[in-house]
């Protein structure tokens, strides 16, 4: 019940702050937990996104387009359209990575690749909100309101930090707007979801 | 009686026998145990079974333990898994101990990273061309930019052809456990996971254990404190526990029952001398048997020792009947004398039941086989000679009297229980036959004392780890390791081919770590010269981002590569991978075998077709699962098919011994119904028959022997009969304790041994009294009919028939074959006059009447005026008396001429009242009313209703021997008969009534002119003067039937 309620009250708070054209106060911060909660009520979405990877020894960024389609509480897919057609499925325990030009499909079971599932489940369980398994991987800091947040996931793990140093998850209310990747070595990569698809 | 004494009265069976125990001990001093499952190889075993024995023996499987810590928090449990795994680690038992820590994975990974260049079989001339180089720098930028970029950054400037990934991937998708806290653990996070590989081969079972107790007492170490527990499984843990198990449930159980037998027998012979003596048999037998596997084997099997022990057990019977036939007035020595060839007869068809096994394809059956023969000629020849020597000076048990009155009532009441128990037979049969699932076990784990809930642990752990059973196994055997090593990369080619198509998930080889020689030279000359490769990638580089010295490393890991000396064993040492490929590659006597063991194997068809296409490899793939359930198979047909050779072995020498098929037919009777009620009882209670049911069965059979033997011996007295009795029941009650208590063991081996054969020696015992036959009354009686085995058998079936079609209707061919063949044998009976299978026939005279030197004449068909009175003259010539079997209407036709036989001292039986040729077709009331027919006419002339009937033709209905008994008549065929009916010359039909005339002889002529003689003369007036000048000639003495029979205590 207490569910079904607060699932009204976020929108409706929103559409309300959005009506009188005032930002909530500076002071009200959001909690990791709130935040969490309200993402943990998004059944499903399907959004936009661009990609921009800077990496160490290439001299310019690369960069991807396609769309993203999650659906709660553990199934994620990344389509990538271009420069080439390639999709990731996250769904469970399983990522199976497709090369559709070259016809490849390789599927892993996560628990046995612990640097991938932190990976994964750094963007996976912020979508889920699911708080405990991010904690389990991540320190998570928030900062900013409801309008405007940012979450900072260091990872826990030495094995993960040789490889990141921090993951930066920035949205609105329970929609996620960039993910940036900030790598050792001086590789990032920005994430920019733009809108939801038709 | 002092040794002196002993000495005195038998010096040399004494002496004898301690040198014979003194030889054992030495050559038992000598030999070798083992524990090795080769012994139940067969001795000429194909190629997969030898693998097959090989990895149970001590292939990587073998030396698996499977170790899991639950019961604490995930962090407890992950810390207590590294101080664990660190501590077994320094121990010298264990080849390898992973929990999904690095420690012992960096080595291997810094060994794959050096050597990539010669392990990879991507790794040809083309692949570092510009062109090459180029489409792999293509590939790797669109890599970057994908989801999997993150994977290749990292080592693509010095791996640029991506040679790690080659290597890498096909290893994926093996089913890793999970990591958590940097260990494994099973994927709900209960339980953490390790997995220790044993240095010892797995059929070592003392150093499994050694290395079970070191992982317990680190264990104790890692967890103390916590409340975590250790769950260990695997093929080494379940023969250490099976082992403990047996030896626990074996000690204990034979404690049990040692301490009944004992307590039972120092009640029946209050001497605790004699106690220890009876155990001397059976404990000189063993020692025997040892010593003579020792001898012929080289090697003493655990298994033989176990189970010969057990199936010479029916030695402590033997000295259970010396000491109750001895008794006051019978000393030991003339106690054995009496029963000595029974004793022998029932050791020699227990010795011919086990000697099957000795021609056996697998040693362990011809150990047993070798181990039991010897064991109870041993323990019957120091009951015979030794054991009288050692007993107390007029021994002679006086309970045992006690018992003989409650004996012989049980005796002769048992009979009563005849028909209940062929219906308990025949049901027991029918639900044989019935039986819907499986009758045998048809797997190896039937074999297996491992308890099911073990069998689950291990299920769930292997699950957890990802460990499962190898089912298929690629097999290269080839002299040179190089050869093989070749061998395995053209299969592992093949391999990688068919991983493409489906056909399989992947698959191990010994060549991924340690390519061929030659593999790795080519390798090596694959690479260009640093100048070319730098230039090469120079201009493969041209237009792409790569900024540029990037692939510098590159550069540098190449040209250290063409200089690396090649893999060998020696550069493997140290890593994870040399266990690999020391149990992917093994060193056989006749050189050297790749395994490469397959996972998810989806068309096994397919995959054998494209290995066995595989050029210059003498490649196989194996089934492990066919070939264990094939090789349990073939042990179990080839015990059933031993165990009936060793069955039909002990009926013919019971026939070359008894002389009489009927009495075979009461000896085997009881141990046929005991087997048949046996294994329906235990198909009945849901066991599936198992090997070790057969061993129980076997030893029924040669303890049952025994018992049936004894009841088949003429007793030379009432006395004589009533120790026999409780001589039988005492061996059948410790028998019965002894291995009755074993069906109380959870362990299957023990259990089904247990009660097929306690319950089986009671069964035996108890059908032996009931289906004994008693000899029939004074011939004349009306007697009480009993069906001849045969006729008993024939509704047996008939009855079970019934029964198979009502619960198996689907079964109905084989009841009507089964029927049919019974009828042929019926109608072969009817045409087999001399045959006792349709009831008792008179082929000849008691012996008796042979030891008087009587003989018989008999005339069919009469009387006739012609013939008969000629007959009767010329047997007042030569004074013989002789039997008429006369045909009723004849008789009536000439009614002075049957009173003239009698008148002339001869007897007047009945040969049926119409001599119908179909007479053996009549049904019960016809047969019935024609005997009594000739009977009444016979009687009202002679004033004597017949004793002897013979059938027309001698062709005997199988419904007549329920007629005569109620008539009172006695069935009388003929030793030799002279064929004067068919035959006219007279010489010939002499001859055959002559030839071998002996003493008991009944002879058939016909009073009748059938046929005639060059003379004119009916043949049997033309031969009878001349049979009975030869008849007296011989010494002999013609009477008739009634005189040979009637007088004397031969019936």
């Amino acid at each position: 019940m207490i569910t079904g309620v607060r699932r009204l009250i976020l929108p409706l708070a929103a559409l309300m702050a959005a009506a009188v054209g005032a930002p909530p106060a500076a002071g009200a911060d959001l909690g990791v937990e709130e935040l969490m909660r309200s993402l943990a009520q998004v059944r499903s979405r399907t959004a936009r996104f661009v990609e921009r990877k800077q990496v160490a020894i290439l001299n310019t960024p690369l960069e991807s387009s396609g769309t993203l389609v999650y659906t709660a509480p553990g199934r994620l897919e990344k389509h990538t359209v271009a420069p080439r057609a390639e999709s990731l499925v996250l769904d469970g325990d399983r990522l199976t990575l497709e090369d559709k030009g070259r016809d490849q499909k390789r599927t892993f079971a996560l628990p046995e690749y612990p640097m991938i599932q932190a990976f994964v489940e750094g963007v996976r369980s912020t979508l889920a909100g699911d708080l405990a398994t991010l904690s389990r991987f991540y320190q998570v800091a928030l900062e900013g309101n409801e309008r405007r947040w940012r979450l900072l996931l260091r990872p826990r793990e030495q094995r993960m930090q040789d490889f990141v140093s921090e993951i930066r998850i920035s949205g609105s209310l329970d929609r996620i707007r960039t993910i940036e990747i900030v790598e050792t070595e001086g590789d990032r990569s920005v994430m920019t979801i733009t809108s939801d698809a038709p | 009686m002092n040794a002196d004494k002993i000495l005195k009265s038998s010096p040399w069976a004494v002496a004898g026998w301690l040198a014979f125990v003194t030889a054992c001990a030495a050559v038992i001093a000598r030999t070798e145990f083992t524990t090795d499952i080769s012994a139940f190889l067969p001795r000429s075993p194909t190629p997969g079974q030898r693998v097959l024995v090989e990895e149970l023996r001590d292939g990587v499987v073998s030396r698996l333990i499977l170790i899991g810590i639950e019961g604490a928090a995930p962090e407890t449990l992950a810390q207590a898994s590294k101080r664990f795994a660190a501590d077994l680690r320094r121990s010298e038992k264990f080849a390898s101990v992973a929990n999904g820590e690095d420690t012992g994975l960096s080595g291997d990974r810094e060994f794959v990273w050096r050597y990539r260049y010669l392990l990879s079989p991507a790794v040809v001339p083309e692949r570092f061309s510009a062109r090459g180089l180029r489409e792999r720098l293509e590939e790797h930028l669109q890599l970057l930019g994908s989801s999997a970029g993150p994977m290749v950054r990292r080592s693509l400037p010095r791996d640029p052809t991506g040679e790690l990934r080659e290597l890498i991937e096909p290893l994926e998708g093996q089913g890793r456990p999970a990591t958590r806290e940097g260990v494994w653990f099973a994927r709900e996070g209960v339980r953490a996971l390790l997995v220790a590989q044993t240095r010892a081969a797995g059929y070592d079972i003392h150093a499994q254990e050694r290395a079970l107790a070191s992982i317990r007492s680190s264990f104790a170490q890692a967890a103390g404190g916590s409340r975590a527990v250790l769950l260990l499984s695997g093929p080494g843990v379940f023969s250490v526990s099976a082992r403990a198990a047996i030896r626990g449930d074996a000690l204990l159980f034979s404690l049990i029952a040692s301490a009944l037998i004992a307590g039972l027998l120092l009640a029946l012979f209050r001497s605790p001398r004699v106690v220890g003596l009876s155990l001397l048999p059976v404990a000189t037998g063993a020692a025997a048997g040892v010593a003579a596997v020792s001898l012929g084997f080289g090697t003493v099997h655990g298994i033989t020792l176990g189970f010969g022990v057990t199936l010479i057990g029916e030695g402590v019977d033997y000295a259970i009947y010396l000491f109750t036939h001895s008794a006051p007035g019978v000393p030991p020595r003339a106690a054995l004398g009496r029963i000595w060839p029974t004793l022998r007869l029932g050791v020699l068809t227990s010795i011919l039941g086990f000697s099957a096994m000795l021609f056996s394809g697998f040693t362990g059956l011809a150990q047993l086989g070798l181990f039991s023969i010897t064991g109870l000629v041993v323990a019957v020849a120091a009951t015979r000679w030794v054991l009288p020597a050692l007993l107390p000076q007029g021994f002679a048990p006086k309970v045992t009297g006690a018992f003989v009155p409650a004996a012989m009532a049980l005796e002769r009441g048992a009979p009563r229980l005849r028909y209940p128990l062929l219906a308990a037979v025949t049901l027991a049969a029918a639900l044989l036959a019935a039986q819907r699932g499986p009758l045998w076990s048809e797997d190896l784990s039937s074999l297996s004392p491992v308890p099911r809930s073990d069998q689950l642990l291990d299920q769930r752990l292997r699950r957890d780890i990802g460990a499962p059973d190898v089912r298929y196994l690629v097999v290269v055997r080839e002299r040179e390791e190089e050869a093989a090593l070749q061998g395995a990369e053209a299969v592992a080619a093949a391999l990688r081919n068919a991983v493409r198509r489906g056909l399989l998930e992947g698959y191990d080889s010994p060549s991924t770590w340690l390519p061929s020689r030659a593999a790795q030279a080519a390798r090596q000359a694959a690479l260009p010269v640093p100048g070319t490769l730098r230039k090469n990638l120079a201009q493969a580089q041209r237009g792409l981002p790569y900024r540029a010295g990037t692939f510098e490393p590159f550069l540098e890991d190449a040209a250290a590569a063409k200089k690396l000396p090649l893999i060998d064993h020696a550069t493997l040492r140290g890593t994870g991978l040399a266990l690999k490929v020391e149990t992917l590659l093994v060193r056989r006597d006749d050189g050297w075998t790749a395994l490469l063991p397959l996972r998810g194997v989806a068309d096994a068809a397919a995959l054998a077709l494209e290995i066995g296409a595989v050029a210059g490899a003498p490649a196989v793939l194996l089934d492990l699962k066919r070939e264990s359930d094939e090789l349990y198979g073939s042990y179990r047909r080839e015990a059933v098919v031993y165990s009936l050779a060793g069955a039909a072995a002990i009926i013919a020498l019971l026939l070359a011994t008894l002389r009489s098929p009927r009495r075979v037919y009461d000896v085997v009777a009881p141990l046929a119904a005991a087997v048949v009620v046996v294994t329906g009882l235990l198909a009945l209670g849901g066991h599936t028959l198992s090997i070790f049911h057969l061993v129980g069965l076997l030893l029924v059979v040669a303890v049952g022997s025994n018992y049936s033997l004894f009841f088949d011996r003429q007793a030379i007295s009432a006395a004589d009969r009533g120790r026999t009795l409780v001589s039988l029941i005492f061996a059948a009650v410790t028998t019965m304790i002894g291995f009755g208590v074993l069906s109380f063991s959870s362990v299957p081996v023990l259990n089904a041994i247990g009660s097929t054969v306690g319950l089986g020696a009671l069964l035996a015992l108890s059908f032996s009294a009931i289906l004994q036959r008693r000899e029939i009354g004074a011939a004349g009686d009306a007697r009480a009919w009993r069906p001849a085995p045969a006729l008993e058998l024939t509704l047996m079936l008939h009855a079970a028939g019934a029964l198979v079609l009502v619960l198996q209707p689907a079964l109905w061919p084989w009841v009507l074959a089964a029927i049919a063949a019974n009828h042929l044998l019926l109608a072969a009976a009817v045409l087999w006059p001399r045959g006792q299978a349709l009831g008792s026939n008179l082929a000849r005279l008691p012996a008796s009447a042979a030891s008087r030197n009587e003989v018989c004449l008999t005339f069919d068909d009469g009387p006739d005026p012609e013939v008969t009175p000629r007959v009767l003259d010329l047997l007042d010539r030569h004074r013989a008396s002789a039997s008429f079997f006369c045909v009723g209407e004849q008789a009536q036709s000439c009614p002075q001429l049957v009173k003239e036989i009698a008148r002339r001292g001869h007897s007047v039986e009945n040969h049926s009242q119409r001599h119908s040729p179909v007479f053996a077709f009549y049904g019960p009331w016809r047969l019935k009313r024609d005997v009594e027919a000739a009977q009444a006419v016979i009687a009202g002339l002679t004033g004597r209703p017949p004793e002897f009937f013979r059938a027309p033709a001698g062709f005997r209905s199988p419904l007549l021997d329920p007629v005569l008994a109620q008539c009172g008549l006695r069935y009388v065929s003929w030793t030799r008969r002279g064929f004067d009916a068919v035959d006219g010359d007279v010489q010939r039909v002499a001859a055959r009534l002559t030839r071998g005339l002996a003493a008991g002889d009944v002879l058939v002529l016909h009073d009748r002119a059938y046929r005639r003689g060059q003379a004119g003369e009916p043949a049997a007036l033309a031969v009878l003067a001349a049979v009975l000048e030869r008849i007296a000639g011989a010494g002999l003495k013609c009477v008739s039937l009634p005189a040979a029979c009637g007088r004397g205590p031969a019936a």
